[in-house]
Order: structure tokens, then C-alpha cells, then sequence
């Protein structure tokens, strides 16, 4: 795979949408930004002062947009500090790094009938779908579960434009989804996208194979990106040289830091660009892309999101 | 003479035991001619808990009835074909146009070998095809059967054989 430029871009616009979620709008400092498909992300580089993160954010602008993109960042105390950088450290002017947009959950236009379960911050690639949903007038409804206290952006908006085609759940407020309700007595041709964590992707396709639903229509997009762990060594045996993985960095981004280049679109486990073939060392395996088998022949890795199970790992690189 | 293959091609369809759905709701058995018997197992085996069964005969893919049937399918609906190849894919292609799901239709091994030709030069369809070269029902080339399936057109691709010399055909083959 060729390595595609990064766009330089400026941040124009930053709005609180929701107590933890903060909404960025990006120009490029020159020309035009390309137009992308619905459910697309972009890569953002951020450049700490101890490390380098590389986040992947769902673009929720209008696709057709290319004077500007928007993103929106939930703050994630907990996480390895790039949502955090972007919350504190990212100040309106400031100028970022994206990738070109890549696309893994793309609506499937096939489908007669589309629903969406977007929780918390998931709503953003869905915000991408709904103009293109409108223009083609094709049927649609969205469920949005969130915690006003803390997510919930555009729930307003959302439900004062698209009316009776809108749920919103705000569990803040004691209100629930019924997702069995919802996914029974759908049409034939109805198809189903999650975007939250992973407890509701889980939920969702449960209730899918519990009432015979195919699960080629059920497609989901999970934000989590890479979780720390423990720290670890790795060797790339053709260059010859060990690095060390911090708890809180991720194999990819470590090979990254020694100019390591490795093609990646998702950073969450995902996509498959990433793969690695291992030598030496036991693999935790984190991602959702590699199969069982591969998984168990302890040949290959995600670096993106996997790490060593134990203190060491040996790579083909 | 012996032409260039191109059955390496891996676009044939492969075809292996159908299994009942037991989580659908509706299960639709539908054969081009009377029910093999193989499907008529798979009918008698289904004893839906809270569905219902349907089987039906339907000799042309794009039949006004058989469009009805599927158009009131629900999304946990099962369809099982029998019948030639052409046909299994032909009601396939509508199906999907319907919106049905790719692992919602579920084929039965065709009950022919017999393929239909695609030609390249003419776009006409030629039927009941078992050898190789055979001659184009439109254009009257002799073609070149392949491998290389169109499960749109639920038809081979093929082309003229030996174009450099076309008075030197290659001797006749079975196709499988």
C-alpha cells in the first residue's frame, strides 16, 4: 500500500455539544478538502509533549462538504490521553494533521430500510449518513441512546428535523431502548448499523441472532481505539533492532516512534492493514479482524490494538 | 490443437449441502420443475416451532407469483432453490433485488450439468450447453465455454474459440 499524504489542517471551530464532548471543524490551510463517502473517518495526528497520538475520528460533516470536516471527541479520562489532548491542549487556530478519509461502515444502499443505533458519541458517523439518507429519501429510523449528564450532542437537533424518524434515550432521564421492540417486525431488506460501545454492538447482534435476523445486515463500527497494557519489548529481526512498548502505547505506535513505517486505516483492530507476522513470543490478540484460526497459529498480530502476552515478542520486519 | 485455458477461473459456483434455517420464520421451497427429491427431504425435515412452510413450482425465474411470494417475505425468511443453474441464480438475482440477504438464499446443487453460454461478441444466451466449443445460438461463433460464471446473468462467459484461426477449431470437450 502507498503512503498517502497527510492533509495539514486548521481548527476553525470548537463547541461543547455535550458535557463531555467537544465538536472540531477543520479547514485545510490550502486548497480543498475531498469530498467523502457516508461513515468515513480520518486519522488525526496529535503531537503531545511526551508522545504522539494518532486517533481515528469519524467525520459528521455533510460528504459533500469539501470547504470543511467536522469531528467530535468524547473526552475519555481513562484512555491513553489522546481525547484528552484534544479536550486541553487543541486551541481554535491551531493547526493538525489528518489523514485522507478512509471508510469502514459504509451504509450498504442496497438495504430498503436502515436503522441506526448510535450510543453516545456514536452518533457521529451517523450524522454523515442523515443528509445523504434525506436526499435519496430513503427510509430510515435512528435510535440514540446516551447519559445527558455527560453525552447526547445534536439530540435536540436531531430529533426537532427528522421528527417521528428520531428516538432519543437518555438514560440520565430513566429512559430505555427496547431493542428487541425495535428490531422486530422489520421488512425484508431492513438493515441494521451500531456505532457505540461495544456493550450495544453486543446487544444489538444478540437480539439479531436470536430472532433469525442475517447477520449480513447487521453492521457496527466500535470507537474503541487501543487500550493500554502491560509494557513489553519487540525485535524486528530483519532490521535488527528492540524497542520498547509503554503501558500506554500501542505496538503500532511504537514502530511508528522508530520510523517504522506500517500501512494502517482504522486503528482499532479492524481493517487488517496493519498485520504483522510474528516469530517469537505469545500475542494477546485484541482486534476483531484476524480469524480464530489465525489467532491461535500465533503467527500474526494487529499492532495497532494487540499486544505481547508476555514481555517480548519477535517480529517479521 | 489444444487451446489456452482459462478455466483456472474460480468464479464457478460450488455448491454443498443445504441445512435448514431453524431460527427463520417462514421457509420458502422453491423448485423449477416437480420437487427432487432431495428437497422434498429438506421440506419434510422442516418442522418450523412458530413459522410456517411453503413449497411451490415455478417454471420461469421471473414469474409474477413467485415476485408475490417473495415480496411479503419476512427479513428472518429462509428461500431454498432447486432446479437448473440459470434458474437457482436467476431467482437469486431477484431476491437480492428484494432485499434478501445473501445467506437468506440457499441453493440446492443444480439438476443439470447443462450450462448457459454467455457470448462476448453477440450477448446472446445460449442453453443447454455440455460441450465446448459450442455454437453461438445469435452469432454462430464457435465459443469457448469457461469457467467464469455471471451470477447476474446466471451464465458462463465464453468467447470465440481459436480467434487466431477460427477454421482450426479444437476438438470437442465435455464441460463439467
Amino acid at each position: 500500500m502507498s503512503t498517502i499524504d497527510q492533509i495539514d489542517v486548521k481548527v476553525v471551530a470548537i463547541e461543547q455539544v455535550a458535557p463531555m464532548i467537544k465538536a472540531f471543524t477543520l479547514e485545510p490551510l490550502k486548497g480543498e478538502l475531498t469530498p467523502f463517502s457516508a461513515g468515513a473517518h480520518v486519522v488525526v495526528e496529535m503531537d503531545g509533549s511526551e508522545q504522539r497520538y494518532r486517533n481515528a475520528y469519524s467525520l459528521m460533516s455533510d460528504p459533500n462538504d469539501n470547504r470543511q470536516y467536522q469531528i467530535a471527541v468524547r473526552l475519555q479520562e481513562t484512555s491513553r490521553g489522546g481525547s484528552i489532548y484534544m479536550h486541553d491542549q487543541v486551541a481554535l487556530g491551531d493547526e493538525l494533521k489528518i489523514s485522507p478519509p478512509a471508510n469502514l461502515f459504509a451504509p450498504a444502499w442496497r438495504a430498503k430500510k436502515h436503522i441506526l443505533f448510535a450510543g453516545g458519541v456514536g452518533i457521529t458517523p451517523f450524522l454523515s449518513y442523515l443528509p445523504l439518507f434525506k436526499q435519496r429519501e430513503v427510509e430510515f429510523e435512528l435510535h440514540y441512546l446516551f447519559r445527558s449528564h455527560q453525552t447526547g450532542a445534536y439530540s435536540a437537533e436531531l430529533a426537532a428535523e427528522f421528527g417521528d424518524q428520531c428516538c432519543c434515550y437518555d438514560a440520565d432521564q430513566g429512559k430505555r431502548c427496547d431493542i428487541a421492540e425495535v428490531m422486530s417486525g422489520q421488512p425484508l431488506g431492513t438493515h441494521f448499523y451500531i456505532c457505540g460501545p461495544e456493550s450495544l454492538i453486543e446487544a444489538v447482534r444478540a437480539t439479531a441472532e436470536e430472532m433469525g435476523i442475517p447477520a449480513s445486515a447487521i453492521h457496527w463500527e466500535e470507537f474503541a481505539g487501543a487500550k493500554p497494557g502491560l509494557p513489553f519489548k519487540v525485535e524486528l529481526s530483519r532490521q535488527g533492532i528492540e524497542l520498547d512498548v509503554a503501558a500506554d502505547s500501542s505496538l503500532l505506535e511504537a514502530l511508528e516512534g522508530a520510523e517504522v513505517d506500517i500501512p494502517n486505516l482504522c486503528r482499532a483492530g479492524v481493517c487488517g492493514q496493519c498485520v504483522c507476522n510474528v516469530t517469537e513470543g505469545e500475542v494477546e490478540h485484541r482486534d476483531s479482524y484476524l480469524s480464530d484460526t489465525e489467532k491461535q497459529s500465533g503467527q500474526v498480530i494487529m499492532p495497532c490494538v494487540s499486544r505481547a502476552a508476555g514481555g517480548r515478542l519477535v517480529l517479521d520486519i | 490443437m489444444q487451446t489456452e485455458q482459462l478455466n483456472g477461473v474460480a468464479s464457478k459456483p460450488a455448491y454443498g449441502p443445504v441445512e435448514l434455517n431453524p431460527k427463520s420464520s417462514f421457509h420458502l421451497f422453491v423448485a423449477e420443475q416437480l420437487l427432487p427429491k432431495a428437497m422434498e427431504c429438506l421440506y419434510d425435515a422442516c418442522q418450523p416451532n412458530e413459522g410456517r412452510k411453503e413449497k411451490a413450482v415455478v417454471e420461469d425465474a421471473s414469474d409474477p407469483e413467485l415476485r408475490n411470494l417473495l415480496a411479503t417475505f419476512p427479513l428472518n425468511g429462509t428461500l431454498y432453490l432447486a432446479g437448473t443453474e440459470p434458474f437457482l441464480w436467476r431467482v437469486a438475482s431477484h431476491a437480492r433485488a428484494l432485499g434478501l440477504c445473501p445467506e437468506q438464499i440457499r441453493l440446492m446443487a443444480p439438476v443439470t450439468r447443462e450450462r448457459h453460454l454467455f457470448c462476448c461478441h453477440c450477448h446472446t444466451i445460449t442453453e443447454g450447453v455440455t460441450y465446448s466449443p459450442y455454437a453461438c445460438s445469435g452469432c454462430g461463433a464457435m465459443l469457448e465455454v469457461t469457467d467464469h460464471f455471471s451470477r447476474l446473468h446466471g451464465a458462463y462467459f465464453s468467447f470465440q474459440a481459436n480467434a487466431e484461426d477460427s477454421a482450426d477449431m479444437p476438438e470437442q470437450r465435455e464441460v463439467n
